[in-house]
């Protein structure tokens, strides 16, 4: 055994020799570094193992011993390897696979959240996805730091976040604030204007803190200011001459009457999905994303599907795979097509205009006036128009003007 | 690359064990059967009943019957078999 390995390693010739008179060729073997085993007499020559030596060599060697040889057999790691040349994927194979788990544990496959209560996984999931930071993302492009003041920032409730990878895992922990329902609206400490976010005719503007710009009967555009933040101080002795400005937070009660457009639609037949019963619980697997079932794909477009469960292929623990399986139930839906005449289509457009006026009722809008009318078209019906209304208007908008400019130029 | 030789004095070589400080082929033969060959520069002849392992300055004949070689490399031989006789010829 331990003479057998390093022959092995250095590759085997077992050679027949035609001649009554080897030494010449034993004697330049030798001299060449290669070692002969088990060299015995046969009936018209010599055979023997040659170790340590490629086929040209030996070639050579006999061509100068001026006497004829046979290769009977091969063997070595170099021709062992050279057997399974034309077999590249069984070679390439192992180095592949190392290849392969090393690219995908470079991205993350699973996200653990840990310590939240009222903010669910899904949002902080979705919020992660829509911030390159959840599944698929890799790894080393994933600022940690970065990620918890975002999360900070984007949840209230959250008043303290530590997120870590460990393998393929991102593990985020997060502390909520014991406090339960709304929190304090955190009260405006900039100075900041009120501009408009419609076209129409101001119809009041009932000021608290500001300086109003326009009065009642105005004509106004949207993105024009309406109250000012910032409030002149005058001199005691000249109202006209302007000391310094004082900035406020503007409030003010401002409605304006101004039209809105509506357009709603109703086609002529619509699918509806039935679903009778039909249940039936199948395995399903999911790579990067996509899920396989033992169904074929197009009964799955056809089905209703829904996961049950899901468990996730992870190795040691921390290296999740992106791979899952589970359980999940179908049932059949069938296609019907519905019909519907034109009063019909009317009387659900009429429905859904009514909907809207009750939601506009309930904001404080005061709907004055309504020009509405049905379309009739090949494919359906049309019901548009316009409401006059009167509503609350008004967007806060923080002045960000240099003061010590404006000071220097009084 | 040229050869470098290695002059050893005669004073020292007065303390180096005998079978180094020689040209001769060395023999070691274990029963009848078996034997270790080294410091050898080739072999003359093969066949079954002699064998024929030259020297530097003489030839060793083996006859025996179902004379084998074991093992034979550039810097030493083994040679099994019934081993009848060893003979140095000048």
């Amino acid at each position: 055994m331990t003479e057998s390995i390093p022959r092995f390693l250095r590759n085997k010739l077992i050679i027949y020799i035609e001649s009554d008179t080897p030494e010449r060729f034993l004697n330049l073997c030798a001299k060449n570094e290669i070692e002969i085993y088990h060299l015995r007499k046969t009936r018209n020559g010599y055979r023997g193992d040659f170790c340590g030596l490629c086929e040209a060599k030996v070639r050579s060697l006999a061509k100068k011993a001026e006497i004829s040889i046979q290769i009977e057999k091969r063997t070595g790691l170099f021709y062992r390897i050279l057997q399974y040349r034309l077999r590249v994927a069984f070679i390439l194979m192992p180095f592949m696979m190392l290849i392969y788990l090393y690219c995908i544990t470079r991205s993350i496959w699973n996200v653990s959240i840990e310590g939240n209560y009222h903010i669910t996984r899904d949002q902080i999931v979705s919020y992660l996805n829509e911030n390159s930071c959840g599944y698929g993302a890799v790894i080393k492009d994933i600022d940690l730091e970065g990620l918890e003041f975002m999360l900070r920032d984007q949840f209230e409730q959250i008043i303290w976040v530590n997120a870590l990878v460990e393998g393929t895992c991102l593990k985020i922990q997060i502390k909520e604030n014991d406090t339960i329902g709304n929190l304090a609206n955190e009260e405006n400490e900039f100075a900041s204007d009120i501009l408009a976010t419609r076209d129409g005719t101001l119809v009041s503007i009932v000021v608290r803190a500001g300086v109003p710009l326009h009065k009642a009967g105005d004509t106004i555009t949207r993105g024009e200011k309406l109250v000012s933040g910032c409030i002149p101080i005058y001199n005691n002795s000249d109202t006209t001459d302007i000391v310094d400005y004082q900035l406020v937070a503007s409030d003010a009660d401002i409605k304006i009457l101004t039209e809105i457009t509506c357009l709603w639609y109703e086609p002529k037949s619509y699918t509806e999905w039935d679903a009778y019963s039909f249940e039936e619980n199948a395995m399903y697997f999911r790579i990067f994303g996509q899920i396989y079932s033992f169904w074929q794909n197009e009964r799955i477009r056809e089905r209703n599907c829904q996961i049950v469960d899901c468990y996730q292929l992870s190795i040691l623990n921390d290296y999740y795979l992106p791979i899952c399986y589970g359980q999940m139930k179908t049932f059949l839906m069938n296609p019907m097509e519905i019909f519907r005449d034109e009063s019909t289509r009317n009387s659900l457009l009429t429905e859904k205009l009514e909907l809207y006026k009750s939601m506009l009722r309930a904001q404080g809008i005061i709907i004055l006036q309504e020009n509405m009318h049905f379309l009739e078209q090949s494919d359906g019906t049309y019901l548009m128009g316009t409401l006059k209304i009167i509503a609350s208007d008004g967007e806060e908008s923080m002045i960000e003007r240099d003061w010590n400019e404006q000071r220097n130029e009084l | 690359m040229s050869k470098k030789k290695l002059r050893i004095s005669h004073t020292i070589t007065e303390h180096f064990p005998e079978c180094l400080n020689t040209t001769d082929v060395k023999v070691i033969m274990i029963g009848n059967h078996e034997l270790l060959i080294e410091n050898y520069c080739g072999i003359g002849e093969y066949l079954e009943q002699k064998i024929v392992v030259s020297g530097r300055n003489r030839k060793l004949i083996i006859e025996g019957d179902n004379l084998l070689i074991e093992y034979y490399s550039k810097y030493d031989l083994k040679i099994s078999g019934i081993l009848h006789s060893l003979r140095w010829n000048s």
